[in-house]
């Protein structure tokens, strides 16, 4: 029986100040770290709507940043979607140019858990920039020679990856197009 | 000193954890896959094998023998984690490269042998130096497995390209690591072998 108390009594001593000791840290980092995330989502944004100079989100939707210029005229969108990948979700975020017929200004890839050297080659811009100029549905193409309109070629090796975000982008511009189909529809329509 | 020094080496050759032990495999064959994360999954877990060393050397008196493995679990787990969670809000650069390493060392079974073979039996110098050598064993072993995984299947070293016009995908690929890690111990079987043979 003592025995027992000391062995239980031992344990609950070690995990009440793993408990404190977690919760005092992540009372310490939690602000940071989202910080640290808004952050990077910031300049994914400056860097696909490098004329805009502030964003905000628009009409409530929390994935949807409208982009205004200096002079607080809308620029574009930038959105932010996820789609599952290879080795999990692949998070990114979507560049929509207002001022381009509302053509894809490109897209970033905030995070993704694919394979090193196959699908993780979604970072390297001579994935990202095929995305610049196209529009939604965005067709992949595997082994190469996309020339097609919007046609993007598959990263050798990671065919999932490629339509992972191609489905990405395809998902995050339906998402802006229903918010902005409400939009118009709450303002009493086009005039 | 001499003692410190072979503990150290111990951890690099003799008993290197996974040329030798066949231990932490799980992160050895999943993240093997280019250089960099070789290392930098070699490089985090002898900081965290060396810390968490440290620590189950300090309380190895307080904790009771019959409940010592789930003492340790809760002791690594946690300290992963706080070091998780300071890298993230600290570092993020470095988390970012990083960040899928850390929860893959909670499992890694290195830490947890450490624990239980050596750190809970020794003192706190002698545990760190153990720590600071297997952890270094292991990187070298990643690091060699990923160089040969990344130049075949990849074409490439640490990302600059080789000139190489047609890798071999299928050793990036799980099969791959198996084919590495199989004929790299297949390799060192036949030296060690030979050695043998010459002594006798």
């Amino acid at each position: 029986m003592k025995d027992f108390i000391r062995l239980a009594g031992t344990l609950c001593a070690i995990t009440f100040i793993a408990a404190a000791l977690l919760g005092g840290v992540n009372s310490l980092t939690v602000e940071r770290i989202a910080a640290a995330k808004e952050e990077k989502r910031q300049s994914a944004m400056r860097a696909l709507l490098p004329e805009a100079e502030t964003f905000e989100e628009f009409d409530g939707h929390e994935d949807i940043f409208m982009g205004l210029d200096a002079n607080g005229e809308a620029v574009g969108f930038c959105l932010n979607a996820s789609s599952p990948g290879y080795g999990g979700d692949i998070e990114m975020m979507v560049g929509v140019d207002g001022k381009n017929q509302f053509r894809l200004s490109g897209i970033e890839i905030l995070s993704n858990s694919e394979t090193a050297g196959l699908g993780a080659n979604c970072v390297k811009d001579e994935f990202k920039s095929q995305f610049a100029g196209l529009q939604v549905p965005v067709t992949v193409v595997k082994g190469g020679g996309a020339n097609g309109e919007n046609e993007i070629n598959a990263i050798t090796g990671a065919t999932i990856t490629s339509r992972a975000v191609a489905a990405g982008v395809d998902k995050a511009c339906e998402s802006l197009n229903q918010a902005l189909t409400e939009y118009i529809e709450a303002q009493g329509g086009v005039q | 000193m001499s003692d410190l020094l072979k503990t150290f080496k111990n951890g690099l050759f003799d008993e290197n954890p996974t040329f030798v032990q066949l231990i932490g495999m799980c992160p050895t064959l999943a993240v093997t896959t280019s250089l960099a994360n070789g290392i930098g999954m070699g490089l985090s877990a002898t900081v965290v094998l060396t810390l968490s060393n440290i620590m189950i050397s300090l309380l190895r008196r307080l904790i009771p023998s019959k409940v010592r493995i789930a003492a340790y679990v809760a002791i690594i787990a946690t300290f992963v984690t706080v070091i998780d969670l300071l890298l993230q809000a600290f570092l993020p650069s470095l988390s970012d490269s990083l960040g899928i390493f850390i929860p893959l060392i909670v499992v890694n079974c290195i830490i947890l042998a450490r624990a239980e073979a050596f750190a809970s039996k020794n003192g706190v110098v002698k545990s760190a130096v153990d720590g600071l050598g297997m952890g270094l064993g292991f990187t070298m072993a990643l690091s060699l497995i990923s160089a040969i995984r990344e130049i075949l299947g990849a074409g490439t070293i640490l990302g600059y390209p080789l000139g190489i016009s047609a890798p071999a995908t299928v050793m990036i690929l799980p099969p791959g690591g198996f084919l590495t890690l199989g004929l790299i111990l297949g390799v060192m079987n036949v030296i060690k072998n030979r050695r043998g043979g010459k002594k006798s």
